[in-house]
C-alpha cells in the first residue's frame, strides 16, 4: 500500500502515466478478488466498507425494482445491523419486509426460506456465517431456493471471505479489514445482469455503480490481503487449532459453548452461567485479553444482542455471551494463555459476586 | 525521468507527516474503534483527536458536528439525499452534487457568469421558488473560481433555505470559520489536502437535518455506519493540522507561482486566455489555448513527465464537453484547448520553470502539426 499513498498517489481517473499505473493497480486487485471469488472482474464493485456494500446490495436492489410485482423482501433475523437496519427504508419504498426466524446457533435453515418464499419475493438476504456465533448457513441451498422462485439472493460473506470458499450467489458483500486488509475498503459482487441502483453517484467510477475517487492504496491492500489468504493453505487449520486449544483450556471452569452445526474456524462463542458479559470483558481487558460480546459496532450499548434474541435465547443468557475470535497469527501458546486468563477472570468475578 | 506533478486538484500526495502518523494504525493499533477493550479505546481516542482538528480547520463550533465519510462524493450525496423538496445548485458543481440534484428531478441550476461567479440576479429569481436547499461549491475544481459563500448563504437564509457548500477545493487555503457564517453543511475530501484517498468529512451544523445515509451500526452518532477507517481518519487529522499551521502561507506562495505561470505563458504563447480569474483560488489555474487540441498538449506533456489535465480527473477520457467551461460560456474553439494546472505546497520554483518551458513548446508543436495560423 505504501507507494500508493506516497509517491504513486495519482488519481486513477486522470490520463497521464502515473494515473494509468494507479488504474492498473486497481485492476490487478480486482482480478485477484475475482479469482478468489470465482466471478468476473467486472462484477466487483469496490466500496468504502462491508456496510456500504450490504447497503448497496439491499437498498440498491430495492430501489431499482420499486413498484414492481415482487414486493416482499426476506431477511434473516440474525443479519448484521447493516442489513437489518435497512428495513424501515425498504418499507418506506413500499416493500413488505419479513424477518426469517433463525436456529438456536443463529444460522438460517434453508427450510425457513422455503417456507416464506414465493413468486412475489424480490430479494432474500442471509449471511454466510454469523458474526457473533460464527454459525455457517447453507447458502448454496438458499441461493437455489431463491433462484427457483426468481428471487435475488444477497449473501453477507464478510466473516467467511478468506476462510471458506465463497459460494457463487447473486450479490456478495465482503470487507478487507476482516482478512488482514485495511479498514475503509470493501466490495460488492454484483453478478452480470443484476443492476442495483447506485447509492453514491456523480463521477462514474466503478462502472457507474459507486462514485468517488478510488481508494487506490486501500484497494491494493485488499488485493494483497486476498492473495495472501489464497496462498496460505494452512490458515484455517492453524486458526481452528488455536481456537480448539483455547476451548480445551477452559474445561475446568465449565463454559457453556454455543453449539453450532457448522461454524467458522476462528470463532468461539460461549457464556459463563451467572456472569455478565460486560463485566467479564472489563476483567479480561485488565488481564490483557481483548475479546467481545456482540458485534464491535454495537459495543457500548447495553441492549442484549439482537442476534441471540432472534436465535431464541433468553435475555439473561444473551447478556452473558462472549465472543473470542482467533486469527492467523494467534499462537497455540497465546491460546493456552488466553484460556488461563479467562479462567482467572471467571474466578475473580465469581468470588467478587459471591462477596457482594 | 522525474515526474512534475501539476494535477493537485485531482489528487495530492499524502504528506509524509500524515503517512507516518497513519502507519501505527495499520500495524500494531489495528483494533476496531467501536470495541470496548484498551487497544480499541486508543484507536477511538485518535479518531476523536482528528475530529477536533478537522473542526478547528473549518471553524466548526463542536467537533461532534463532524462526520467522517469515505470522501466528498459520499458527503455530497448524503446532504442532497436529505432533502425531499426543491433544491438549487450552481451550474458548475462537481458531478457528486450535480448528478444527485438532477436525478432528484426537483433541482434547478443557478447560472454563473463568464468568470465562473454565481449569477446573483438569476439566483435571486430562483429563490422565489422556495427551495429547501441551496448547494454552491466554495472553489470550483476546474477553473478555481471562488464563490462568496457569505452572500449566497445570507440570501438562502432570507429565502428560508438551508445552504450547503462543497469546500473540497478551498479547504486549508483560507480561514473558513464556518460556525460564524450563514452555512449549514460543508463537505470535503482528504486526498485533496495531502491526506489519503478514501476518507473525507461532512460538517452538519447542530440542528440541521441529516438523513442517515449508510445504515448499520451506531457509528458516528447514528449518522454514518461502517467500521471507522482509523488510519485514514488519523491521516486526515494530521493533514488538517498541517493546513492550520501553514495553509495560508502556502496559499500565498502558490498564488505567486500561479501568477508567474500566467505572465510567462501569456508572453510566450499567443491566443491564450485565463478562465475564472476574477476571484480565484491560488492553486488552480485554467488556461485555454485558442483552436488547439488540449488532449494532445496533455499527452505531449505526459511524455515529458508532466502531469496536468484537460478537465477534472473524474471526466477524463470520457470525451465529454466540460459542463463548467460550457457554463462560463466558453466557445468550442477555446474549450477544446483548455488545460488545468494545479499546485500544491510541494510545487517548486524550478518545476514551474520547467512547466512553463514545456507548455510553451507543446502548444507550439500541437499548433504547428494542426497547421494553426495566428491572427
Amino acid at each position: 500500500m505504501l507507494p500508493w499513498l506516497a509517491e504513486r498517489f495519482h488519481n486513477p481517473s486522470s490520463l497521464y502515466a502515473g494515473a494509468r499505473e494507479a488504474r492498473m493497480a486497481i485492476d490487478d486487485a480486482r482480478d485477484t478478488l475475482a479469482e478468489a471469488l470465482g466471478c468476473l472482474s467486472g462484477e466487483i464493485v469496490f466500496t468504502s466498507s462491508g456496510t456500504e456494500a450490504a447497503n448497496l446490495a439491499v437498498i440498491g436492489t430495492a430501489l431499482a425494482n420499486r413498484g414492481g410485482a415482487r414486493n416482499r423482501i426476506l431477511i434473516s433475523a440474525a443479519e448484521h445491523h447493516c442489513v437489518i437496519h435497512t428495513r424501515p427504508l425498504l418499507e418506506s419504498f413500499g416493500y413488505r419486509v419479513e424477518l426469517l426466524a433463525v436456529e438456536r446457533d443463529a444460522s438460517l435453515s434453508p427450510g425457513a426460506v422455503e417456507e416464506a418464499i414465493g413468486d412475489d419475493v424480490l430479494l432474500v438476504a442471509a449471511m454466510h456465517a454469523n458474526n457473533e456465533t460464527g454459525a455457517i448457513s447453507d447458502v448454496e441451498r438458499i441461493q437455489a431456493i431463491a433462484r427457483e422462485h426468481g428471487a435475488l439472493y444477497f449473501c453477507d460473506a464478510v466473516q467467511t471471505f478468506g476462510l471458506l470458499p465463497t459460494p457463487p450467489v447473486d450479490l456478495i458483500a465482503i470487507s478487507a479489514h476482516k482478512l488482514y486488509g485495511p479498514k475503509g475498503i470493501g466490495a460488492l459482487v454484483v453478478r452480470a445482469g443484476i443492476k442495483p441502483q447506485p447509492t453514491i453517484i456523480g463521477g462514474g467510477q466503478e462502472r457507474e455503480m459507486r462514485a468517488g475517487t478510488e481508494n487506490v492504496a486501500g484497494i491494493v491492500g485488499f488485493g494483497t490481503a486476498v492473495r495472501l489468504a489464497m496462498n496460505d493453505e494452512h490458515r484455517v487449520a492453524r486458526i481452528s487449532a488455536a481456537r480448539d486449544r483455547f476451548e480445551a483450556g477452559l474445561s475446568s471452569i465449565s463454559p457453556v459453548f454455543t453449539q453450532c452445526t457448522s461454524r467458522l474456524p476462528g470463532h468461539s462463542h460461549l457464556r459463563f452461567s451467572g456472569l455478565d458479559a460486560e463485566s467479564m470483558l472489563i476483567n479480561l481487558d485488565l488481564l490483557g485479553v481483548d475479546a467481545g460480546s456482540g458485534a464491535a459496532c454495537s459495543s457500548g450499548s447495553i441492549e442484549p444482542s439482537h442476534v441471540l434474541l432472534a436465535a431464541g435465547w433468553p435475555e439473561s443468557e444473551a447478556k452473558e455471551a462472549l465472543r473470542f475470535t482467533f486469527g492467523k497469527d494467534t499462537s497455540l501458546t497465546e491460546a493456552v494463555e488466553a484460556a488461563s486468563r479467562v479462567a482467572q477472570a471467571v474466578r475473580r468475578y465469581s468470588s467478587a459476586s459471591a462477596k457482594a | 525521468m522525474k515526474t512534475l506533478y501539476f494535477d493537485n486538484a485531482a489528487s495530492t500526495c499524502v504528506a509524509p507527516e500524515a503517512l507516518d502518523a497513519m502507519l501505527p494504525y495499520f500495524a500494531e493499533c489495528y483494533a476496531n474503534a467501536s470495541a470496548l477493550h484498551s487497544p480499541a479505546q486508543r484507536a477511538k481516542a485518535a479518531v476523536e483527536e482528528a475530529r477536533e482538528t478537522v473542526a478547528e480547520l473549518i471553524g466548526a463550533d463542536d467537533p461532534s458536528e463532524i462526520i467522517f465519510t469515505s470522501g466528498a462524493t459520499e458527503g455530497n450525496n448524503q446532504v442532497l439525499n436529505t432533502f425531499s423538496g426543491r433544491m438549487l445548485v450552481s451550474a458548475i458543481e462537481h458531478p457528486s452534487v450535480a448528478n444527485p440534484a438532477e436525478e432528484s428531478g426537483r433541482s434547478q441550476e443557478i447560472r454563473v457568469d463568464s468568470e465562473g461567479s454565481l449569477d446573483y440576479e438569476h439566483y435571486s429569481g430562483l429563490l422565489k421558488t422556495r427551495p429547501e436547499l441551496v448547494s454552491v461549491m466554495l472553489v470550483n475544481n476546474e477553473i478555481g473560481s471562488v464563490q462568496d459563500i457569505d452572500q449566497i448563504g445570507t440570501m438562502a437564509k432570507e429565502a428560508g433555505a438551508l445552504f450547503h457548500s462543497d469546500i473540497t477545493q478551498g479547504v486549508g487555503k483560507t480561514d473558513l470559520g464556518l460556525a460564524g457564517r450563514p452555512i449549514d453543511y460543508a463537505t470535503l475530501s482528504g486526498h485533496k489536502i495531502h491526506a489519503p484517498k478514501g476518507i473525507g468529512a461532512l460538517w452538519a451544523r447542530s440542528g440541521a437535518p441529516l438523513k442517515r445515509f449508510m445504515v448499520g451500526g451506531t457509528h458516528e452518532r447514528m449518522r454514518r455506519s461502517g467500521t471507522l477507517n482509523v488510519p485514514g481518519i488519523v491521516g486526515l487529522g494530521v493533514a488538517a493540522r498541517l493546513m492550520i499551521d501553514r495553509g495560508k502561507e502556502e496559499a500565498a506562495r502558490m498564488a505567486v507561482l500561479r501568477d508567474r505561470i500566467i505572465r510567462e505563458v501569456s508572453s510566450n504563447v499567443s491566443d491564450v486566455r485565463v478562465n475564472g480569474q476574477a476571484v480565484n483560488a491560488p492553486h488552480i489555474l485554467s488556461l485555454s489555448f485558442y483552436r488547439t487540441e488540449g488532449e494532445s498538449v496533455i499527452i505531449n506533456l505526459d511524455s515529458q513527465g508532466i502531469c496536468c489535465t484537460a478537465g477534472s480527473a473524474c471526466s477524463s477520457g470520457m470525451n465529454l464537453k466540460s459542463r463548467v467551461l460550457t457554463a462560463i460560456g466558453l466557445s468550442d474553439e477555446w474549450l477544446r484547448g483548455t488545460i488545468r494546472i494545479s499546485l500544491s505546497r510541494y510545487t517548486t520554483d524550478t518545476e514551474v520553470d520547467e512547466l512553463i518551458g514545456a507548455l510553451t513548446s507543446s502548444v507550439a508543436m500541437v499548433r504547428s502539426l494542426a497547421g494553426y495560423a495566428t491572427g
